[in-house]
């Protein structure tokens, strides 16, 4: 076993130093293939991130009848708390949307809370997050029962909208998801035509192997030993020039933060990123290169 | 067991070390590429197969080292019945035989010694067994002295000799040889026959396929002469035959 173990490290090693050349191609195939997998599938999650995150920015606003007490609001809002799928709640007081109303007056120079005089006809506001937001309709619906919320004069939930943005994160989840799988065998498929190639320039070696006695597990070591290295070896390239690709453009696109891009999640860390490929490369390169000798065993 | 240990004559419990019984092979629709052929090869002997290009000597070869299965009968060689690629353990068959070929060659980025001990190594065996038995088949052969050489240094019958040498390494009982003077000159050729008649001599079945008539005639060992894939001559210490030519 020690013995065998031993010749399928060497053997790999001795035949990507003597294919110098060919150990080139192949692994600089490899790792162009990974960035271009790996680049792709952080641009495809990102975007996911991105339109997945805007549906929990939406929230329900709930308009208390004017007349109401203060105390029946607190109370609302404690019940609201309870609710299944309830997330956050925080009431907006007459006074406080008062408050914003003139700021928002200063704002775009307009005159309403002066035409109000000392009149504030504002209700009390209870603002509701859901989570997850697809929960949102029906919190919104059964708030609208006036028979078990009486104090609740409106209820708006801008559910049109919601539902646009629910489907778009659907969309581009399958559709990231189908482009991330078709990269995935396209990547397997280039490594593994790579792969073929450097197998092909041993087949001497292989008719020999067989002719002698070697059983296909011992043939195909070196062969798997050599796919592996690549994946992974490639894997580490392609981790860290797209490491410093993602780096240096976030760093610059940082300094054009938009409202729009606020409250995304972060991104995968470089460490996630890097285990993430070399896992990839791993799978790919002892997959491929599997597959890539069988027809040589035949 | 060390080459030297191995003493002449058949071994007990496999007199027989290849029986073709009543063996048919057909590629394809046409004429077979073997038809009924019947034959005995007792343990340590010396059998030349002869015959013109597709007489079917390949194919005798390729069924006794398992590259091939019989469209119909049976063939069994050192005890063990193959029944094509899927029936027989390969590995473990292939590991009881030396095969050499004309056109499967050494390996050019490896010496001598290297070419030898690759045959050992693919096997998992170890270090030990590597440094005694390597030396000892390039003893047999001839080529002690070169090891360290590279394919492209040496001649073509040396590097036939080190082809020989690295399918006896292992001790096979028996070694197949498909043309092993293919490309060699005539003395060259007498030379590589003196080899294998060494081999023999120290106790292992030797089966030689070829064309060259003036080894086969030299050496009046076995000879099985094959015709359109029929067995047409079986003499017991023959020469090559004035009638083949080549059936292609």
């Amino acid at each position: 076993m020690f013995h065998t173990l031993v010749f399928v490290l060497e053997e790999a090693g001795k035949s990507i130093r003597r294919n110098g050349l060919m150990s080139f191609a192949a692994l600089s195939t490899v790792t162009v293939a990974l960035m271009v997998f790996g680049g792709s599938l952080f641009g495809l999650y990102r975007l996911h991130q991105f339109v997945a995150s805007q549906p929990g920015r939406f929230r329900i606003s709930v308009f208390l009848h004017v007349d109401q007490s203060r105390a029946a609001t607190l109370e609302l809002a404690r019940r609201m708390r309870g609710l299944p799928g309830v997330e956050s709640v925080s009431v907006v007081t007459k006074e406080q949307a008062l408050a914003d109303l003139r700021r928002k007056d200063e704002r775009r120079q307009t005159n309403i809370t002066a035409a109000l005089g000392n009149v504030n006809p504002l209700p009390d506001r209870i603002d509701i997050r859901v989570s997850p937001p697809e929960r949102s309709t029906a919190v919104a619906d059964s708030l609208r029962d006036s028979k078990r919320y009486p104090q609740i004069e409106a209820v708006r939930d801008e559910r049109a909208l919601l539902e646009q943005l629910l489907a778009t994160s659907r969309l581009v989840r399958n559709i990231g998801g189908s482009i991330a799988a078709l990269l995935f065998l396209a990547t397997g498929v280039v490594i593994q035509n790579t792969l073929r190639l450097t197998i092909f320039a041993r087949r001497r070696e292989i008719a020999i192997m067989r002719l002698v006695g070697a059983t296909r597990a011992l043939i195909r070591g070196p062969l798997v030993a050599e796919g592996v290295f690549y994946g992974v070896i490639g894997a580490l390239l392609a981790g860290i020039a797209l490491a410093s690709v993602l780096t240096q453009s976030s760093r610059y696109l940082g300094r054009y933060q938009t409202p729009l891009a606020q409250g995304i999640p972060p991104g995968p860390s470089v460490p996630i990123m890097m285990g993430s490929l070399l896992a990839v490369g791993l799978i790919l390169g002892a997959v491929t290169s599997w597959m890539a000798i069988r027809r040589f065993l035949r | 067991m060390r080459l030297d240990d191995r003493s002449a004559g058949p071994r007990p419990g496999f007199p027989r070390m290849i029986v073709f019984d009543n063996v048919t092979v057909a590629y394809s629709q046409e004429r077979p590429a073997l038809s009924g052929v019947n034959l005995t090869i007792t343990d340590g002997a010396f059998t030349y197969i002869v015959g013109a290009t597709g007489a079917g000597k390949s194919t005798l070869l390729r069924l006794v080292y398992c590259d091939l299965a019989p469209t119909q009968g049976a063939v069994i060689v050192d005890g063990v019945r193959l029944d094509g690629r899927r029936g027989c353990d390969v590995p473990a068959l292939r590991r009881r035989m030396g095969v050499v070929f004309q056109d499967i060659g050494l390996l050019p980025d490896r010496n001598v010694y290297e070419n030898v001990a690759f045959a050992l190594r693919v096997i998992g065996a170890g270090h030990r067994k590597i440094r005694r038995n390597v030396p000892d088949a390039l003893e047999l052969v001839g080529m002690v002295h070169r090891p360290d050489a590279y394919p492209r240094q040496l001649s073509g019958g040396e590097q036939q000799r080190v082809a020989i040498a690295r399918a006896l390494v292992n001790n096979p009982p028996l070694l197949l040889a498909d043309e092993p003077t293919g490309n060699l000159d005539p003395d060259t050729s007498m030379g590589i026959a003196e080899v294998l008649d060494r081999i023999n001599q120290a106790g292992t079945t030797v089966v030689v396929a070829t064309h060259d008539q003036p080894m086969v005639d030299a050496m009046q060992r076995r000879v099985i002469e094959l015709s359109r894939g029929r067995l047409v001559r079986d003499e017991e210490r023959g020469g090559y035959g004035a009638s083949i030519s080549d059936e292609a």
